[in-house]
């Protein structure tokens, strides 16, 4: 039942043998060894296994492997090559994340929207996180830190 | 973003970036579900799911014939003893004969891979034979309830008796008198509970897991391993989140996959689903508080009774302290001449009930800030008025008599919310009757003992290791547990000013238990004060060692030599840190030192009188919303938040700590509600327990006062619990403004609101 599949993981080619029941998440953590997407829920309502898929923001929990055969994957980890992006210097600074764990999802679902508006509001960036979940800050740090951001550009 | 301009000493008070800020963010923190070890296993629970049934026999036939699975751990295969209660030992890691709650485990399931971990698990066999259960603390404390332990449902009371309240009922122009009921609230940390046990070539076992409190899990490990402490080591790993929720349920599964590994001799690693972590992790305690409070008619406080009823679920766990905690709080931050508190600690077939931010407090605290709004309505009084007339200040006594000396900054907490938020303005207001939209603004205070006060003795000391290398560097091993707050940040801080090396030179680790002695949990907001006296301690001890040689080499008396910004010396005579830790390198001088700290006594007789805790934090919110009388629904538009911290020793990771703490407020006011049927949780996922999300956000203003604690590092108390104190009832308290209602149940979902509405209650 196993299949070869070709994913493109933060630019680089993987071919992986995967069941089709496998799913994105389980694939890219325990067969490539892409650690950033985390496993908070297995259901698709924490955000935490977050990735980018051709550019728009899936759970990975909720895609299966094969479903991403040919696809082009983005995690934190490929927005960091030479260190944090202007995006995750934003979170350092604003300490818009704690313990962590919702980190790389936050950051790339808002990632997501940049893309799509370079300069959003407030009800914009809250639009984009609002499937993530974070225990931790109250959000508002995530918030300021992307509207400082942007804001920055405008000037 | 290094603040340097207004620092008054050096690192502490500075915006230090998180030290852990860049492994975060790019992903590269690993978590205890990132790591794999060489031959390592995965293991899944077998949960039942029974509220209270013997259990005749656990069949793994099918389980065992599934290929991949090595092996079926039942309570058969536990070499020492079955056991992890933390305070009472009614605990028994893998029950054999009994299961009392839904989230018993009866077997641990060992196989190749997670699916067939968990695959497996489904298929093992429990036969069970229900027996009655309880589900209702106050049920259980009737006679002919059925009984969760043998010795009876109520295993725990506490009392307090200050004065006499028949005088002070007698006293008083108005009595109030309200019964209140909190439900559980879940912890939802984002990364669940999870341990990895690794046998070693010695004969001990290593754990590597998320955690608040390594020194627990060491001993649950040694328990049921039947090893000696000095077997078992335990690394905690980066924590994605505690609340109190990684305080004691670590070692139950740690104990889990400890006993799994030492069968099989191979690691073996268990990570909950979020169903399982629903299930077995302890939660709030559900409270049922009666709360009479007499006042005369100038607001003055004369009396208050309280009773205090508290759902511990089918173990002790944490209640012992919880309902401590909640016993001598429970009149709220006020002097009360005559008080008489019964608080009860009682089992029923429910989950466990623990730690959780204010630990027992934001329950009573419902009640009492309820109960002085509705005192202050009846008198026509301000509620800040009221709250200021009979607040604690230096030279008042608490409910336990005990007189605070220092470091009360509550009434500053009350002056500057109210300037803030604009109270009395928004108080005074009030809207048009025709808008379907009602403004209303509430407050709520608290005042939190930090660290484990006179229950928790045996556990309030700390230490720390900190070693000096030859180039100047620094590494800090601790006892004291990182789990998201910032600890890690605010200790190099510490660090830094009281070895007067530059903070970037200075590294702190997570705990290991081999390297630094048992420091007690990280709990009840004491780790920074605990742990950051114990870096200073064996600051004190380096300075003193290396401050000989800097005064050899600069000819200049030890008693002038001040360590300050990375020099060692005096005036225009100093040498570089690095410089003098090479120095004392070749002149084989020991430049590694443990410290060490230890909480004064503390003292709560049978009465319930006495110094219950060394110090308190003190804390006001207030919150204003915008209840939708068409749907029920509640905005919280924006928070005030003041905090008395004694000392500020990182701004940008103390406004974390508060912002965080009131969304979590406002989970537990308005959203949070875990519904249960018989055993069955069925809320048991995060699309039907509702967290705050960015959605629910509301303006927030924080506010710090520093009222210093002489004993504190640099003067700083707790933080860790009190901003997830008073926003709840400050959040009731602004609706009962706004509408008129007053509910005495959390949450106050929109769909309360509502059926209130439409029942004609209210305005």
């Amino acid at each position: 039942m196993k299949k070869t599949i070709r994913l493109n993981v933060n630019g680089e080619e993987w071919d992986v043998d995967v069941e089709p029941s496998d799913t994105l998440l389980e694939v890219l953590r325990g067969k490539i060894g892409i650690k950033s997407p985390k496993v908070g829920c297995e259901r698709g309502d924490c955000g935490s296994c977050t990735v980018l898929l051709d550019g728009k923001s899936v759970r990975s929990c909720l895609v299966l492997a094969i479903e991403a055969d040919g696809r082009g994957i983005i995690t934190v980890e490929g927005l960091s090559k030479d260190g944090p992006n202007e995006l995750q210097r934003a979170f350092i600074e604003h300490n818009a994340f704690q313990c962590g764990f919702c980190a790389p999802g936050v950051v790339l679902a808002v990632s997501e929207l940049l893309a799509k508006r370079p300069h959003p509001s407030r009800d914009d960036v809250k639009e984009a996180i609002s499937g993530n979940l974070c225990r931790c800050t109250g959000y508002e740090p995530i918030i300021d830190a992307v509207i400082d951001l942007t804001a920055k550009g405008e000037e | 973003m290094h603040d340097r301009d207004d620092r008054e000493m050096g690192a502490v008070g500075s915006r230090l970036v998180r030290v852990d800020a860049d492994a975060k963010v790019t992903g590269r923190a690993l978590y205890v579900d990132d790591l794999t070890f060489p031959g390592m296993l995965e293991a899944a629970l077998v949960l039942p799911g029974c509220a209270h049934a013997r259990l005749l026999k656990v069949d793994a036939s099918d389980a065992l014939a599934m290929a991949g699975v090595h092996a079926v751990v039942t309570a058969d295969d536990v070499p020492g003893e079955n056991q992890v209660g933390v305070v009472d030992r009614d605990q028994p890691l893998l029950p054999s004969e009994r299961i009392r709650y839904s989230g018993d485990a009866v077997a641990v399931v060992v196989a190749e891979t997670r699916a067939i971990a968990r695959e497996a698990a489904a298929a093992v066999r429990a036969e069970t034979e229900e027996i009655p259960a309880v589900f209702d603390a106050v049920r259980a404390m009737e006679p002919g309830a059925p009984k969760v332990h043998d010795d009876g449902n109520v295993f725990l009371e506490y009392r307090v008796r200050k004065g006499n309240i028949d005088e002070g009922f007698e006293a008083a122009d108005i009595i109030v008198e309200r019964t209140f009921r909190t439900h559980h609230q879940e912890h939802s940390y984002l990364e669940p509970l999870g341990a990895i046990a690794v046998p070693e070539e010695h004969g001990g076992v290593t754990i590597y897991g998320t955690m608040q409190c390594p020194y627990y899990v060491q001993k649950a490990v040694a328990t049921v391993l039947g090893l000696p402490l000095a077997h078992v080591r335990v690394i905690q790993t980066v924590t994605g989140g505690g609340f109190g929720g990684k305080e004691d349920s670590p070692s139950e599964i740690c104990a889990c996959a400890a006993v799994a590994a030492w069968k099989l001799r191979r690691p073996v690693k268990l990570i909950y689903t979020r169903e399982d972590d629903f299930y077995r992790s302890s939660k709030r305690h559900p409270m049922t508080v009666t709360y009479k409070l007499g006042a005369t008619r100038d607001g003055t406080f004369t009396a208050a009774q309280i009773r205090v009823v508290a759902d511990a679920g089918a173990y002790s766990t944490l209640t012992p302290v919880v309902v401590f905690r909640a016993a001598a709080h429970a009149t709220g931050p006020y002097e009360i001449p005559n008080v008489h508190t019964d608080a009860y600690g009682v089992y029923t077939n429910r989950q466990t009930t623990g730690a959780f931010r204010g630990f027992g407090q934001p329950q009573t605290i419902f009640a009492n800030e309820s109960i002085v709004d509705e005192v202050a309505e009846a008198l026509g009084l301000d509620p800040i008025d009221v709250r200021l007339k009979n607040g604690l200040a230096v030279g008042k006594r608490t409910a336990t008599n005990q007189l605070l000396t220092e470091s009360v900054g509550l009434p500053e907490t009350l002056r500057q919310a109210r300037e803030a938020s604009g109270w009395d303005a928004k108080r005074a207001e009030r809207g048009a009757d025709s808008d379907p939209i009602k403004r209303g603004i509430g407050v709520g205070s608290i005042y939190y003992g930090v660290s484990l006060g006179a229950k928790g003795l045996a556990l309030d000391g700390s230490g720390a290791h900190m070693n000096v290398y030859r180039d100047g560097s620094v590494r800090i091993a601790i006892g004291g547990t990182e789990m998201g707050q910032g600890l890690l940040t605010v200790l190099t801080q510490i660090a830094s000013d009281a070895l007067g090396a530059p903070t970037e030179s200075i590294h702190v680790d997570h705990v290991d238990t081999s390297v630094v002695p048992d420091s007690g949990p990280s709990v009840a907001s004491r780790t920074t004060l605990m742990t950051g006296n114990a870096i200073i301690d064996a600051a004190e001890k380096l300075r003193a060692t290396m401050g000989e040689v800097a005064s050899e080499l600069l000819g200049v008396p030890t008693g002038e030599i001040t360590f300050r910004d990375g020099r060692v010396g005096a005036g225009d005579r100093s040498i570089a840190f690095a410089e003098l830790a090479a120095e004392c390198w070749a002149r084989n001088v020991n430049t590694a030192a443990d410290g060490w700290y230890a909480a004064p006594l503390s003292t709560f007789d049978e009465d319930g009188q006495g110094d219950a805790y060394a110090i308190y934090s003190y804390a006001t919110h207030v919150a204003e919303v915008e209840v939708d009388t068409r749907t029920g629904h509640v905005r919280l538009v924006r928070v005030t938040a003041a905090h008395d911290v004694g000392k500020i020793l990182n701004p940008t990771t103390l406004e974390g700590q508060v912002e965080g703490g009131v969304l979590q407020c406002a989970g537990m006011a308005l959203y949070e509600r875990m519904i249960t049927d018989g055993g069955d949780i069925l809320t048991p996922d995060f699309s039907t327990y509702i967290l705050p999300t960015a959605m629910d956000v509301p303006e927030i203003e924080t506010l710090f006062i520093e009222e210093p604690y002489s004993r504190g590092p640099f003067g700083a108390k707790g933080i860790g619990e009190t901003p997830a104190m008073p926003g709840a009832v400050a959040i009731a308290n602004a609706i009962y403004h706004a509408t008129g209602l007053r509910f005495l149940e959390l949450p106050i979902t929109a769909e309360a609101v509502r059926l209130a509405l439409a029942d004609g209650r209210g305005r």
